[in-house]
Protein backbone atom coordinates (compact mmCIF):
# COMPACT_ATOMS: atom_id res chain seq x y z
CA UNK A 1 0.00 0.00 0.00
CA UNK A 2 1.25 3.61 -0.67
CA UNK A 3 2.93 5.64 1.88
CA UNK A 4 0.75 8.51 1.49
CA UNK A 5 -2.50 6.68 2.11
CA UNK A 6 -1.22 4.25 5.17
CA UNK A 7 -0.19 8.29 6.68
CA UNK A 8 -3.75 9.63 5.89
CA UNK A 9 -5.56 6.74 7.48
CA UNK A 10 -3.37 6.85 10.21
CA UNK A 11 -4.28 10.52 10.97
CA UNK A 12 -7.99 9.59 10.31
CA UNK A 13 -7.12 6.47 12.97
CA UNK A 14 -6.29 9.36 15.56
CA UNK A 15 -8.91 11.72 14.71
CA UNK A 16 -11.50 8.37 14.85
CA UNK A 17 -9.53 7.96 18.75
CA UNK A 18 -9.84 11.06 19.38
CA UNK A 19 -13.79 11.09 18.90
CA UNK A 20 -14.66 7.66 20.30
CA UNK A 21 -12.49 8.77 23.56
CA UNK A 22 -14.51 12.40 24.03
CA UNK A 23 -17.44 10.88 25.41
CA UNK A 24 -16.04 9.04 27.70
CA UNK A 25 -13.87 11.87 29.17
CA UNK A 26 -16.45 13.81 30.16
CA UNK A 27 -18.39 10.51 31.52
CA UNK A 28 -15.36 10.52 33.62
CA UNK A 29 -15.61 14.17 34.33
CA UNK A 30 -19.32 13.70 35.35
CA UNK A 31 -18.63 10.92 37.50
CA UNK A 32 -15.88 12.41 39.46
CA UNK A 33 -18.35 16.10 39.49
CA UNK A 34 -20.79 13.33 41.11
CA UNK A 35 -18.25 11.69 44.00
CA UNK A 36 -17.02 15.04 44.74
CA UNK A 37 -20.34 16.95 45.10
CA UNK A 38 -22.93 13.91 46.04
CA UNK A 39 -24.49 14.08 42.97
CA UNK A 40 -27.16 11.60 41.27
CA UNK A 41 -26.66 11.28 37.49
CA UNK A 42 -24.74 10.93 35.15
CA UNK A 43 -24.88 10.34 31.01
CA UNK A 44 -23.02 9.68 28.19
CA UNK A 45 -23.58 9.17 24.55
CA UNK A 46 -22.13 6.03 23.71
CA UNK A 47 -22.53 6.42 19.97
CA UNK A 48 -18.91 7.45 19.08
CA UNK A 49 -17.34 5.09 21.24
CA UNK A 50 -19.31 1.82 19.87
CA UNK A 51 -18.14 3.39 16.08
CA UNK A 52 -14.66 4.06 17.08
CA UNK A 53 -14.09 0.36 18.38
CA UNK A 54 -16.39 -1.22 15.80
CA UNK A 55 -14.05 0.87 12.78
CA UNK A 56 -10.65 0.24 15.15
CA UNK A 57 -11.17 -3.62 15.12
CA UNK A 58 -11.54 -3.85 11.52
CA UNK A 59 -8.09 -1.59 11.32
CA UNK A 60 -6.56 -4.21 13.37
CA UNK A 61 -7.85 -7.03 11.71
CA UNK A 62 -6.62 -5.56 8.63
CA UNK A 63 -3.39 -4.97 10.19
CA UNK A 64 -2.92 -8.06 11.71
CA UNK A 65 -3.53 -10.06 8.35
CA UNK A 66 -0.87 -7.47 6.32
CA UNK A 67 1.29 -8.48 8.84
CA UNK A 68 1.08 -12.43 8.59
CA UNK A 69 2.14 -12.12 5.35
CA UNK A 70 5.30 -10.58 6.48
CA UNK A 71 6.18 -12.04 9.95
CA UNK A 72 5.95 -14.86 11.59
CA UNK A 73 6.44 -13.86 15.55
CA UNK A 74 3.04 -13.25 16.66
CA UNK A 75 3.98 -10.18 18.86
CA UNK A 76 5.32 -8.74 15.33
CA UNK A 77 2.09 -9.40 13.88
CA UNK A 78 0.43 -7.43 16.16
CA UNK A 79 2.29 -4.66 17.15
CA UNK A 80 4.36 -4.28 14.09
CA UNK A 81 3.42 -0.58 12.27
CA UNK A 82 2.05 -0.76 9.01
CA UNK A 83 3.74 2.14 7.77
CA UNK A 84 7.28 0.26 8.74
CA UNK A 85 9.22 -1.33 5.62
CA UNK A 86 11.96 -3.03 6.43
CA UNK A 87 12.36 -6.09 3.68
CA UNK A 88 15.96 -5.66 2.76
CA UNK A 89 18.90 -3.43 3.85
CA UNK A 90 18.02 0.04 1.90
CA UNK A 91 14.42 -0.27 3.55
CA UNK A 92 15.74 -0.87 6.86
CA UNK A 93 18.19 2.44 6.89
CA UNK A 94 15.42 4.66 5.61
CA UNK A 95 12.98 3.23 8.14
CA UNK A 96 16.18 3.63 10.98
CA UNK A 97 16.79 7.18 9.35
CA UNK A 98 13.20 8.30 9.92
CA UNK A 99 12.74 7.00 13.36
CA UNK A 100 15.62 8.49 14.77
CA UNK A 101 14.22 11.63 13.11
CA UNK A 102 11.44 11.48 14.96
CA UNK A 103 13.53 10.86 18.26
CA UNK A 104 14.91 13.98 17.65
CA UNK A 105 11.98 15.91 17.14
CA UNK A 106 10.26 14.47 20.04
CA UNK A 107 11.29 17.03 22.77
CA UNK A 108 9.86 20.26 20.73
CA UNK A 109 6.77 18.57 19.51
CA UNK A 110 6.65 17.92 23.75
CA UNK A 111 7.69 21.58 24.40
CA UNK A 112 4.91 22.84 21.75
CA UNK A 113 2.75 20.71 23.90
CA UNK A 114 3.47 21.82 27.24
CA UNK A 115 2.69 25.37 25.68
CA UNK A 116 -0.37 24.79 24.38
CA UNK A 117 -1.48 23.46 27.97
CA UNK A 118 -1.04 26.95 28.97
CA UNK A 119 -4.24 27.80 27.04
CA UNK A 120 -6.63 25.53 29.30
CA UNK A 121 -7.39 27.48 31.99
CA UNK A 122 -8.78 30.34 29.74
CA UNK A 123 -10.41 27.73 27.08
CA UNK A 124 -11.52 25.07 29.41
CA UNK A 125 -15.57 26.24 29.44
CA UNK A 126 -15.47 26.16 26.10
CA UNK A 127 -13.16 23.23 25.17
CA UNK A 128 -13.32 20.61 28.71
CA UNK A 129 -11.72 18.07 26.53
CA UNK A 130 -8.83 19.94 25.59
CA UNK A 131 -6.11 18.25 27.17
CA UNK A 132 -8.02 14.96 25.77
CA UNK A 133 -7.27 16.78 22.39
CA UNK A 134 -3.39 17.77 23.30
CA UNK A 135 -2.55 14.08 24.02
CA UNK A 136 -3.15 13.26 20.27
CA UNK A 137 -0.48 16.26 18.82
CA UNK A 138 2.21 13.25 20.41
CA UNK A 139 0.71 10.48 18.11
CA UNK A 140 0.32 12.96 15.07
CA UNK A 141 3.25 14.79 15.26
CA UNK A 142 5.39 11.09 15.43
CA UNK A 143 3.98 9.75 12.19
CA UNK A 144 3.99 13.00 10.40
CA UNK A 145 7.37 13.46 10.73
CA UNK A 146 7.93 9.72 10.14
CA UNK A 147 6.48 10.21 6.96
CA UNK A 148 8.04 13.28 5.69
CA UNK A 149 11.46 11.73 6.70
CA UNK A 150 10.61 8.44 4.12
CA UNK A 151 8.43 10.04 1.73
CA UNK A 152 11.10 10.53 -0.87
CA UNK A 153 13.08 7.54 -0.38
CA UNK A 154 10.13 4.42 -0.31
CA UNK B 1 34.96 10.28 -3.04
CA UNK B 2 31.73 8.33 -4.58
CA UNK B 3 31.23 5.14 -5.17
CA UNK B 4 30.03 4.05 -8.80
CA UNK B 5 29.15 0.94 -10.56
CA UNK B 6 28.09 -0.68 -14.07
CA UNK B 7 25.35 -2.38 -12.87
CA UNK B 8 22.75 -0.84 -14.87
CA UNK B 9 25.15 -1.97 -18.09
CA UNK B 10 25.66 -5.28 -16.63
CA UNK B 11 22.16 -5.90 -15.92
CA UNK B 12 21.28 -5.43 -19.85
CA UNK B 13 24.22 -7.32 -20.77
CA UNK B 14 22.95 -10.30 -18.99
CA UNK B 15 19.22 -9.83 -19.82
CA UNK B 16 17.96 -9.34 -16.35
CA UNK B 17 15.12 -6.43 -15.01
CA UNK B 18 15.48 -4.75 -12.33
CA UNK B 19 13.10 -7.34 -10.75
CA UNK B 20 14.81 -10.25 -11.86
CA UNK B 21 18.20 -8.80 -10.33
CA UNK B 22 16.85 -7.86 -7.34
CA UNK B 23 15.42 -11.26 -6.59
CA UNK B 24 18.49 -13.19 -7.44
CA UNK B 25 20.68 -10.74 -4.51
CA UNK B 26 17.46 -10.77 -2.20
CA UNK B 27 16.57 -7.07 -2.18
CA UNK B 28 13.56 -4.92 -3.82
CA UNK B 29 13.72 -3.90 -7.12
CA UNK B 30 13.78 0.18 -5.36
CA UNK B 31 17.01 -1.06 -4.06
CA UNK B 32 18.53 -2.15 -7.58
CA UNK B 33 16.93 1.23 -9.17
CA UNK B 34 18.53 3.45 -6.55
CA UNK B 35 22.42 1.62 -6.54
CA UNK B 36 22.27 2.15 -10.44
CA UNK B 37 21.66 5.89 -10.10
CA UNK B 38 24.19 6.32 -7.32
CA UNK B 39 21.37 7.11 -4.67
CA UNK B 40 22.44 4.38 -2.20
CA UNK B 41 25.86 2.79 -1.32
CA UNK B 42 25.03 -1.02 -0.82
CA UNK B 43 26.77 -2.80 1.81
CA UNK B 44 29.53 -5.19 1.17
CA UNK B 45 27.64 -8.28 1.18
CA UNK B 46 25.15 -6.71 -0.95
CA UNK B 47 27.78 -5.44 -3.65
CA UNK B 48 29.72 -8.76 -3.29
CA UNK B 49 26.22 -11.13 -4.28
CA UNK B 50 25.65 -8.65 -6.81
CA UNK B 51 29.48 -9.18 -8.43
CA UNK B 52 28.68 -12.96 -7.85
CA UNK B 53 25.40 -13.12 -10.16
CA UNK B 54 27.62 -11.11 -12.69
CA UNK B 55 30.58 -13.58 -12.27
CA UNK B 56 33.20 -10.53 -12.06
CA UNK B 57 35.45 -9.80 -9.18
CA UNK B 58 34.59 -6.14 -7.41
CA UNK B 59 36.68 -3.63 -8.62
CA UNK B 60 35.08 -3.92 -12.26
CA UNK B 61 31.62 -3.19 -10.84
CA UNK B 62 32.25 -0.85 -8.17
CA UNK B 63 34.96 1.27 -7.96
CA UNK B 64 35.41 4.85 -6.18
CA UNK B 65 36.02 8.13 -7.83
CA UNK B 66 36.72 11.84 -7.28
CA UNK B 67 33.92 13.40 -7.19
CA UNK B 68 34.11 16.45 -9.34
CA UNK B 69 33.68 20.47 -8.17
CA UNK B 70 30.33 20.67 -10.00
CA UNK B 71 29.07 17.38 -9.21
CA UNK B 72 30.16 18.54 -5.44
CA UNK B 73 28.16 21.43 -5.89
CA UNK B 74 24.91 19.35 -7.14
CA UNK B 75 25.03 17.05 -4.30
CA UNK B 76 25.52 20.08 -2.01
CA UNK B 77 22.05 21.31 -3.51
CA UNK B 78 20.64 18.39 -3.23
Amino acid sequence: MKKKWIYWISIFGFLLTAWGFIPLYSFASQVAYMIKNDGTQASVNITPTIIFLFISTGFGLLLYRHNSKKHKNISLKLLMPVEFSEQDEREKIITANACRKVYLFMPFVFGFTLFLMLLYPFIDDVIPFYPMLLLFVYPIAQITIYYLSIRKQL
Amino acid sequence: MKLHNRVKELRARFNLTQEQLAKKVGVTRQTIAAIEKGDYVPSLFLALNICRTFCLPMEKTFWLQEERDDEKEMDLLD
